[in-house]
């Protein structure tokens, strides 16, 4: 050992002593400019330039490309120095003083030991930088973090594939060649498969106001899946390292009779492939999405007339844990199943009812983001269900390369529904509404704020510097963001905006004059549809998201993704992007989907008539107003006509044949882009198209102002688009699209 | 001569590194074919010359760094220490490199004809189509100017320093990979992906710019000078 620690020392210094070693390390050094100019894999919110988050800029981008330029570099150096000896026929001498066996770890260790050093300065040059560049948002742990998890683990990745490559083929050539292609795969094909892309991570946003850390836990357990999967081709290629003069076979016949190196690289692999294939961040719903998945048929005679959950989030571990108790009529006079939902990555730790443990049993499929389990109500009239549930809450597939929620940390926690606590599916409430009370026990710092029109308030401070807030609400499902909020009230047509955003936001939100934005858009919208007169109070909430690549609205809210506002957008307003543009959106939803309610599972298929075609075509008008015709033109008709181009000319829509002959999974891809492609692009166009048949924007003002405050047939309170049609006195056939 | 070329073909093709770069090769392209090629290369049916073309740019840069490996065995160090030996033979040297670098683009085209056949066989299991009439154009239009180029920079460039192969091949590399403009791509995928698109019509026929095939021309004439210039002795 102690023979083994000297070579190591003696081979780090020759490494550090070597031009190229030290050409690698400086040019890795420097590789992070590229993040600042040529490569800037995060995701853009505009279409005419470039512009993401600050920390995405200045911290995420540059630590990507430090990563990838920093692994090929690093890789070239493996080869370079492990074919050194070779290179200079004195391999046989050095492989005569020194074991290749003792030889092989101790350069592979020297690399990796530069490859830290490297990173090390790389950190400390590039934070002056950094931190005088993101300014305010600046956050010590997301850099280290993000040039940790970025950049250095691609570098021992890299090195480890370089070193097996040599060990198994002894040729500078074709480790390279193998090492080109290990690393085309991952920027290529492998680029949509986030476990997959070992270089360039699936990071395309990344938050400046609220923490990151899911978004870290992902990109972590990628490298570390890949860092185990490379340890044991390493060892595997460690047994080919050619001894006694023998070729592969021979060489690896003679390294295997010691059967714990091969146990041992058996043993990598199959942890590889155990973490590849039981990885805790993405679910496995179904590739179709199935609108009729919520459309049920509640069972007769089983109700509910109230609900309550404990929850604890452990912002340590990103992990939830809860107790939740539902009253439950069950008036079938037998033992009844019903069926619960949860999130995919929870695990139902205990079911009781009346203080009894009854039989439940999970669902083996899930579905748009949910897991089902059934439980077996006892003969009994009324029935207290307490169910224990918690673990570590799993995104929904189809946004596996946009990962980011839900993020339980002690800087940010969004809870949405199920997250929360199981809910009911296939039994409806005993009365008309069905109240519900959460009590959520946050860290100290943080203050919930309840999406909709319910109410938080403190319920009790805890021993430990925790505290317990009491939610109090309606319904199956409840929203809770927390975080280190600003709340501003904004008067605006009557209305009062309970503004909420993030603190580190606030010089942007001023600076931008988002609250000015916010009246200018419900201004509009009361002004050109009638007031919204849903809320009682006359109030609702507007809360900004951690970057989310889009928003929603509800009863009594909506949000506002944080990239809407963004210092990149304030310094650079002129190049395309529609500002606040999902804020605009979310609060157009108050209008179109809350104010009139679209029945978007019953619709009908042919037409993709739902709330989002008036609100996309609403933001459009109101982005027209605000920021001109031609910025409106580029960034909504524009892209609605390419996008509806696009798909009508798509090979597999004109040839629906073929079609059938694919996979599943593409098949499942193809429908979805289609329904999505259709609800946003296609009907806002039949919209715009149905505003020049009827004479102009005035006139579908007038038409949408009668829909808007039309008389409500409560049986049936949707608006439907042959509504749309006759109050146009249009018929489908004149909204058709050339 | 035949005698030699077929010994020289053999001892490219007939070793373990050939397989492995065929493995590496085949699975990258089922890779490509399965990411891309599937949902069809801009609006065009995955088995067009166009989605053809596409998957044939993709798989070249892999070829062309073939290309290079079998040309590093003509000037490996062992090959350098015989060398003194095959030059005392009564073979004219000229020929004698010719053959090794029709081996070489033997070898080459055996890599590349694989690569075909697992496209071919994509379409014949997946959609039951075979149209080789209409794949033969973009394939001759890609490989023949890229891997004669490649052969020829090789040649030309290990005749100053066996290292400068890995120049070249580098150097390949970005012309194949770089968003490079039609004409001075090596590997046209810009060109299979945006053509369909500007074109007026759907579906369009495969066609070839009068710019494209001049610079393809031009690729040609380049690697016929450096080939002659490789053949002469220094």
């Amino acid at each position: 050992m102690r023979n083994a620690l000297r070579l190591f020392r003696l081979e780090l210094g020759r490494l550090l002593r070597g031009r190229p070693a030290l050409l690698v390390m400086l040019l890795t050094v420097l590789s992070p400019v590229l993040g600042l100019t040529f490569y800037r894999p995060l995701y853009s919110t505009s279409q005419a330039g470039y512009a993401t988050t600050t920390l995405g800029v200045h911290l995420a981008n540059p630590a990507l490309a430090g990563g990838l330029a920093g692994a090929v570099l690093f890789a070239l150096l493996t080869v370079a120095e492990l074919d050194r000896a070779r290179r200079s026929g004195i391999d046989v001498l050095t492989d005569a003083i020194v074991s290749p066996l003792t030889a092989a770890p101790i350069r592979l260790f020297s690399l990796l030991s530069a490859a830290a050093l490297t990173q090390a300065v790389t950190m400390l040059a590039w934070l002056p930088y950094t931190a005088y560049a993101a300014g305010a948002v600046f956050d010590g742990g997301a850099y280290v973090l993000s040039y940790l998890l970025f950049m250095f683990l691609a570098l021992p990745i890299a090195i480890l594939f370089a070193a097996s490559a040599y060990q198994f083929t002894r040729r500078f050539d074709l480790s390279a060649v193998l090492f080109a292609a290990f690393a085309g795969l991952s920027l290529t094909v492998w680029s949509q498969n986030w476990q997959l892309c070992w270089l360039n991570p699936c990071v395309w946003a990344i938050s400046d106001d609220f923490s990151n850390f899911r978004l870290f836990r992902s990109v972590a357990y990628v490298r570390l899946t890949w860092l185990l999967a490379l340890a044991g081709l390493y060892t595997l290629s460690y047994l080919c390292i050619r001894r006694y003069g023998k070729g592969l076979p021979g060489s690896l016949a003679r390294s295997a009779r010691r059967v714990y190196r091969p146990a041992l690289a058996l043993a990598l692999l199959c942890c590889a492939a155990a973490a590849y294939i039981h990885q805790p961040f993405i679910d496995h719903s179904k590739e179709l999405i199935d609108g009729s998945y919520f459309d049920v048929d509640a069972l007769e005679g089983v109700t509910c007339s109230s609900r309550y959950a404990d929850v604890h989030p452990d912002p340590k571990t990103g992990r939830l844990y809860g107790k939740a108790s539902y009253q439950i009529q069950n008036n079938t006079g037998h033992s009844q199943d019903v069926r619960f939902a949860t999130k995919p990555g929870y695990r139902i730790t205990s079911v009781r009812a009346n203080g009894v443990d009854v039989p439940f049993s999970m669902d083996t499929e899930e579905e748009q983001n949910a897991v089902r389990f059934t439980v077996t109500l006892p003969d009994a009239p009324e029935i207290d269900l307490q169910i224990g549930y918690g673990g570590f809450p799993r995104d929904w597939n189809i946004v596996s390369t946009m990962q980011g929620e839900p993020e339980i940390s002690a800087d940010y926690m969004k809870l949405e529904n199920y997250v929360l606590a199981p809910a009911p599916y296939d039994f409806f409430y005993r009365d008309d509404t069905l109240p519900a009370v959460m009590d959520l026990t946050l860290p100290g710092q943080m203050t919930p704020i309840l999406f909709g029109d319910g109410k938080a308030t403190l319920h009790r401070e805890n021993g430990d510097g925790s505290k317990t807030w009491r939610m109090e609400d309606n319904g199956y499902t409840m929203i809770v963001y927390a975080g280190d909020y600003v709340r501003e009230e904004i008067e605006a047509a009557g209305l009062t905006v309970h503004f909420y955003y993030g603190r580190k936001h606030q010089p942007v939100m001023e600076a931008a004059g988002a609250k000015e934005a916010v009246r200018q858009v419900i201004e509009y919208c009361t002004a050109h549809y009638g007031p919204l007169s849903a809320y009682a109070d006359g109030s609702f909430n507007l809360i900004q998201s951690r970057v989310a690549g889009g928003g929603y609205a509800g009863g009594g809210a909506s949000t506002l993704d944080e990239i809407d506002f963004t210092a990149e957008n304030l310094a650079n307003a002129g190049k395309g992007a529609a500002p606040a543009e999902v804020m605009i959106h979310e609060l157009v939803h108050q209008w179109w989907g809350l104010g009139n309610m679209f029945d978007s599972y019953r619709s009908d298929g042919s037409t993709a008539w739902s709330s989002e075609g008036l609100t996309v075509y609403t933001t459009y008008r109101i982005v027209k107003q605000l920021y001109g015709e031609e910025t409106a033109r580029q960034n909504y008709v524009d892209q609605w006509r390419a996008n509806v181009d696009g798909y009508y000319k798509d090979f597999y829509v004109r040839h629906p044949e073929y079609l059938d002959a694919l996979p599943s999974k593409f098949q499942a891809d193809i429908a979805n882009s289609l329904s999505g492609m259709r609800h946003y692009n296609e009907m806002p166009l039949k919209i715009l198209k149905a505003e020049q048949l009827v004479g102009g924007e005035a006139a579908m003002d007038r038409i949408l102002y009668g829909l808007f405050n039309r008389e409500i047939d409560s049986s049936y309170p949707y608006l439907t688009y042959q509504e749309f049609l006759d109050a146009c006195g249009l018929t489908e056939e004149d909204l058709r699209l050339d | 001569m035949i005698k030699i070329f077929r010994y020289e073909f053999r001892r490219l093709v007939c070793n373990k590194f050939f397989f492995g770069l065929l493995a590496i090769t085949l699975f990258y392209g089922w890779q490509v074919l399965m990411g891309d090629v599937i949902r069809g290369v801009s609006h065009t049916a995955p088995f067009s010359p166009w989605g053809f073309g596409f998957y044939l740019s993709q798989v070249l840069p892999l070829i062309c760094l073939g290309e290079s490996f079998f040309l590093s065995f003509f000037v490996s160090r062992a090959e350098r220490r015989v060398s003194q030996l095959t030059a005392a033979t009564p073979v004219d040297p000229r020929r004698y490199q010719l053959v090794r670098a029709a081996a070489v683009l033997a070898g080459t085209l055996l890599l590349a004809a694989c690569a075909v056949a697992l496209c071919l066989g994509f379409y014949a299991v997946l959609f039951h189509v075979l149209p080789l009439g209409t794949l033969l154009p973009p394939a001759l239009l890609l490989l023949v100017p890229a891997l004669l180029f490649c052969l020829a920079a090789g040649f030309f460039a290990s005749r100053f320093h066996p290292a400068a192969l890995f120049a070249v091949a580098a150097a390949i590399l970005l012309l194949t990979l770089l968003p490079l403009p039609g004409f001075a791509s090596l590997s046209l995928s810009g060109f299979f992906r945006s053509y369909p698109l500007a074109a007026a019509v759907l579906d369009p026929p495969f066609a070839v710019p009068a710019p494209l095939l001049l610079s393809r021309g031009a690729y040609l004439f380049l690697a016929f000078v450096l080939l002659k210039k490789a053949g002469t002795p220094r």
